[in-house]
């Protein structure tokens, strides 16, 4: 069997499940979108397939074996992780932070092959960042630092990516930009993508299929159309929107103001002109 | 055809030059403390008595059959010594800070200081009562390693989910006051002792022979061995510990090992020369300070700049009130104690 499967998971922290009996698959080359209101345990959830979160019920199936008797050496060679706050050690240069990628590579004993600095050059190429390889991190701005964190877990050379709201410190170029990062390398490097992801829009356009959170149940599943619609984002998000989707530029929300009337009938018409 | 190594990436190393440097310090340190004494030996005789003894060499040296002793079995055995300890210290410093992302931590941290001074507490009482062969240092040191080992295990206690670097460090605390609450208390029971006492936990090589070296350096040479190896480790120790597991290293597994090397070595370093303070964290920042963040580079630089720090400080306590001594721990706290406040005051960069 191919993809990654997660099965029956749940997460409990404290008292409460946080994630709750969560069943759901990602095949080969397919980008899912994993989206939900706030406290809705798409971190979590990705933390549980991922190994940073015991689960405490079900499992998580890769290729057919079942992660959790994996290493954590065999696991960082399986599946990338790009965290939504990375830690920024003091100090530390770009280059030898996406060298850190080659770990999983590298015996505890040996030290990184002429292949590994190859990698981890080519990784820095992929994401542009060839003028600020000698730069500090602590000294890149929000965008930059996405893109060093990207190519470090690019030069782990693994067929999964993880991503926990990769936009979320970003503002709209830099985020769409992001997005289109993570396309290209999918395309390019043949990856299965996994991302937690805020701004609905954006998960829409990029994603193959997404995947509703609400209360840690996985509660819709299915192409973006079928998930992003007025109801479900007023019964789970609590939200006021108009979705508006079109053949050219997939699927839009937006946002309404409580009792405005007048902008709700316009909203209306240019979804009636579209 | 070779294609040349790619030019933007190159992993942090001690560039022959740093290397060279630090060597440098501490052959120097130890040339002039073994040049230095109140026992007032002709520098060039040494000079000499020490070339005579170098393979191939031959030198004539006035020095006298006591004088040569002095040489060799005080002032050699003893500048060595402070070698050593300063660059064990000082790597464990540096491997405790990566360890625990910590600039504060030092190599005293979960308990060693605690538990050695219990242990040496205890072999002085059982000096004074009867036991007069009472060895000291293996007491010391087996009190050390208890102490960590008290730690650690208290610090298991607490379920999986939530054990963590700052579960360890609040245990070692708990367990330095408790044990320190012991030896207060024993110390007290005891106040013909405490002179003796005190002059321990100030630290001191006085007493150093090649006997005290050689009971100490397996452990020393284990713990330099096993944190050389593992400062790539603490440098993916530095992302934090679900981005080091996520790029494929367990940090407790990871922390474990780092923490008994250094640990091992603490205590070989307090059971043969008391607590000497701040030498973990002057020397690991020093260098930080002067090389970069990296512990590839880090890890090697404190051993030798450890070294030669150590000795130099010795040679300071011996010269200072020559001919009485300081102990050597109130040179390093002296310098110690305005240097750990500024690092308190810039560690804001540091986390």
């Amino acid at each position: 069997m191919t993809g990654l499967q997660v099965r029956n998971v749940s997460v409990v922290l404290g008292e409460a499940p946080v994630v709750d009996g969560v069943s759901l698959s990602v095949d080969e080359g397919e980008w899912l979108g994993l989206i939900g209101p706030n406290g809705a345990g798409k971190t979590t959830l990705l933390r549980a397939i991922t190994g940073a979160t015991a689960t405490d019920k079900g499992e998580v199936i890769y290729g057919g074996s079942n992660l959790s008797r994996f290493s954590v050496r065999r696991r960082a060679k399986l599946m990338a992780v790009v965290p939504q706050n990375p830690v920024v050690p003091w100090g530390m240069g770009v280059s030898d932070y996406v060298l850190l990628g080659r770990t999983s590579h590298i015996g505890w004993l040996g030290r990184e092959t002429r292949g590994d600095l190859e990698i981890a050059h080519q990784s820095l190429q992929a994401m542009g960042l060839e003028k600020l390889s000698r730069r500090r991190l602590d000294e890149l701005s929000g965008g930059e630092l996405q893109r060093a964190v990207l190519a470090r877990a690019l030069a782990q050379d693994a067929p999964l990516l993880i991503l926990d709201e990769p936009t979320s410190s970003l503002d709209i170029g830099h985020g769409q930009q992001m997005m289109e990062m993570v396309d290209r390398l999918r395309h390019d490097q043949r990856l299965t993508v996994i991302s937690a992801l805020h701004d609905l829009t954006l998960a829409a356009q990029f994603c193959d299929r997404l995947v509703m959170m609400s209360d840690g149940k996985a509660i819709l599943d299915g192409p973006p159309r079928s998930v992003i619609t007025e109801g479900a984002l007023r019964d789970h998000y609590g939200a006021q929107v108009r979705v508006i989707s079109g053949p050219e530029f997939g699927v839009v929300v937006i946002p309404l103001r409580a009792g405005n009337e007048a902008e709700e009938k316009k909203m209306t018409g240019i979804a009636g002109v579209l | 055809m070779v294609t040349p190594p790619p030019a933007l990436i190159r992993p942090s190393r001690v560039g022959p030059g740093r290397a060279a440097l630090a060597l440098g310090l501490g052959v120097a340190a130890v040339s002039v403390s073994v040049l230095v004494g109140p026992a007032g030996l002709d520098m060039g005789a040494v000079v000499a008595a020490l070339v005579d003894r170098l393979p191939l060499l031959e030198a004539e040296s006035s020095l006298t059959e006591r004088e040569l002793t002095i040489l060799w079995e005080i002032r050699l055995p003893r500048a060595v010594m402070g070698a050593f300890v300063g660059a064990t210290l000082a790597s464990a410093g540096a491997a405790y800070q990566g360890v625990f992302r910590n600039p504060l931590a030092d190599p005293y941290l979960l308990g060693v200081a605690a538990g050695a001074g219990l242990g040496a507490t205890v072999a002085i009482l059982l000096r004074a009562r009867g036991f007069p062969s009472m060895p000291l240092a293996p007491l010391a040191f087996v009190g050390a390693v208890l102490g960590v080992a008290l730690s650690y295990g208290l610090s298991r206690t607490r379920g999986r989910e939530r054990r963590s670097a700052t579960t360890l460090v609040l245990a070692g605390v708990a367990v330095a006051s408790f044990l320190t609450a012991v030896q207060t208390f024993l110390q007290l029971t005891n106040v013909t002792t405490l002179r003796e006492v005190y002059s321990w936990i100030l630290g001191r090589l006085v007493t150093v022979g090649w006997g005290d070296l050689n009971a100490v350096l397996p452990y020393m040479l284990a713990s330099w061995t096993v944190l050389l190896v593992f400062r790539r480790a603490l440098d993916v120790m530095a992302v934090g510990d679900d981005e080091a597991a996520a790029l494929g290293l367990s940090p407790r597994t990871i922390r474990l090992i780092v923490i008994t090397a250094a640990t091992l070595g603490a205590a070989a370093a307090v059971s043969a020369s008391g607590l000497i303070a701040f030498v973990g964290i002057i020397v690991p920042h020093t260098v930080r300070l002067l090389a970069g963040w990296s512990y590839r580079v880090i890890i090697p630089l404190s051993l030798l700049v450890g070294g030669a720090f150590l000795t130099a400080a010795d040679l300071v306590a011996r010269t200072v009130v020559s001919p009485a001594e300081l102990p050597i721990g109130v040179v390093t706290a002296f310098l110690g104690g305005p240097f750990f406040l500024m690092v308190l005051r810039n560690s804001g960069d540091l986390e």
